[in-house]
């Protein structure tokens, strides 16, 4: 019996348990927070040089397809200059349809900016770590987004001055979603490796490629209207229930610095 | 002393793995470095000499996760286990075609195993095959990036142990 229990396995899942449970009741919470302060400061330097180790690699690679990437922005900007000209116009018509029927403007998100100091990969998860924490306000179950709107992912662990992201394309996240251009309702889903989907579109809705999904506020987890990406490939048959389209994510996950998040 | 540099360099290893190992990633899987040090560790070392530093190194790798906690741990203290004892039991020297194979198998056990204990947990994840065969194939080709450090080094302990 004593041979049996002092065997390193049984030793070693002993601690391993201690700590599930210590983990469980919330014991850990300070001792996690410590952990974090003592190499938190170490950890954002090491991201944010591998960070700009991996731009500078990059800029190299794709040095050669500079000049045509530049060519496709500025055709980019001078569509979308067009669009924010129209879009000021239906903004101030909107402002004045809303006066006319005292209807109050929605009031914007109050958000907390975080630095990325940590990015986890394996383990079949894709989750984020940020210099911000309950002491700054953040919350469980918080919206994550980066500029321009775009959905990150969602708070899921918080401590005093730490927390965990995890990513819209992480496998276990879910957010309802909506195509704006033909309003159809899907559920937008991760997995492993790059690959991002959104599901249960219904059949016989003609969706397009290069069409913007955005999340629709249904559930209440995430806030509408906040940008997931654009219709990359439709991947389901005919024969299927609903139809499935892969996403091109409006995000570069693997690149954040800085993020938002949003306080209800 | 020798031990304080093995938990700075384990916590190190964990601060690598979450930083600057992500930015490896092909076809968005990255290679696993805390497994393959504990492979490593269990391979050269043996599981019973070097159970509280395995131990004490899922610890800090399951702080960084963002899984229920303790998963990664159990998972990758029954995988050491099980490559020691295939290792002691099989293979009788350390070649690096054996070292290669074992980090495969023990990719592939503790991605299985960590799927199993997930839907014990909390149900979300699942074994995606493809995934988890880059990951192998990764994580064998950092080991044997690594054999000839980690040879050295670990010769060179046992050597001064030995007073070679």
């Amino acid at each position: 019996m004593k041979r049996i229990l002092y065997h390193p396995l049984v030793l070693s899942l002993f601690v391993v348990a201690v700590f599930i449970f210590s983990n469980w009741q919330g014991w850990l919470e300070t001792p996690k927070d410590i952990f974090f302060r003592l190499t938190g400061q170490g950890q954002k330097i090491i991201y944010q040089f591998s960070l700009r180790t991996d731009n500078f690699i990059r800029f190299f690679v794709s040095i050669k397809g500079l000049e045509q990437e530049n060519i496709r922005h500025k055709q980019n900007n001078e569509r979308l200059l067009g669009e924010l000209a129209l879009l000021r116009e239906v903004s101030r018509e909107n402002e004045f349809l809303r006066e006319q029927i005292a209807l109050s403007a929605a009031e914007p998100n109050q958000l907390i900016l975080a630095d990325v100091i940590g990015y986890n990969l394996s383990g079949l998860e894709k989750y984020l770590l940020i210099n911000k924490g309950e002491r700054d306000g953040v919350k469980e179950k918080a919206a994550v987004i980066t500029a321009g709107n775009v959905l990150v992912g969602q708070i899921t662990e918080t401590l005093e001055t730490f927390s965990k992201v995890r990513l819209i394309s992480d496998p276990s996240s879910r957010v309802n979603s909506i195509i704006q251009e033909s309003r159809t309702m899907g559920l937008v889903k991760g997995d492993r490796g790059l690959d991002f989907f959104i599901d249960l579109l219904p059949q016989g809705r003609d969706i397009k490629k290069g069409e913007t999904i955005i999340s629709s506020g249904l559930a209440g987890f995430f806030p509408s209207g906040l940008l997931i990406g654009h219709i990359q490939e439709i991947i389901s048959s005919d024969a299927q229930i609903s139809q499935t389209a892969k996403i091109d994510p409006a995000a570069d996950f693997t690149r954040l610095e800085k993020v938002f998040v949003i306080v209800e | 002393m020798k031990n304080l540099l093995i938990i700075l360099a384990l916590l190190l290893a964990a601060v690598l793995q979450t930083t600057a190992v992500p930015f490896l990633a092909f076809k968005g899987v990255s290679p696993n470095l805390i497994l393959v040090l504990i492979l490593f560790l269990v391979i050269w070392k043996g599981f019973k000499q070097a159970w509280w530093i395995i131990v004490l190194a899922v610890l800090f790798y399951d702080n960084f996760a963002g899984l229920f906690f303790g998963l990664i741990s159990l998972s990758m203290v029954v995988i050491a286990y099980l490559i020691d004892w295939l290792n002691r039991t099989v293979f009788s020297k350390v070649r690096f075609w054996i070292v290669a194979g074992l980090v495969a198998g023990g990719t592939l056990g503790y991605n299985l195993l960590l799927v199993v204990l997930d839907r014990l947990f909390q149900g979300i994840l699942t074994f995606d095959l493809k995934y988890v065969l880059i990951e192998a194939a990764y994580n064998s080709l950092l080991a044997a990036f690594l054999f000839i450090p980690a040879k050295r080094i670990f010769n060179r302990v046992k050597n001064r142990k030995y007073g070679a």
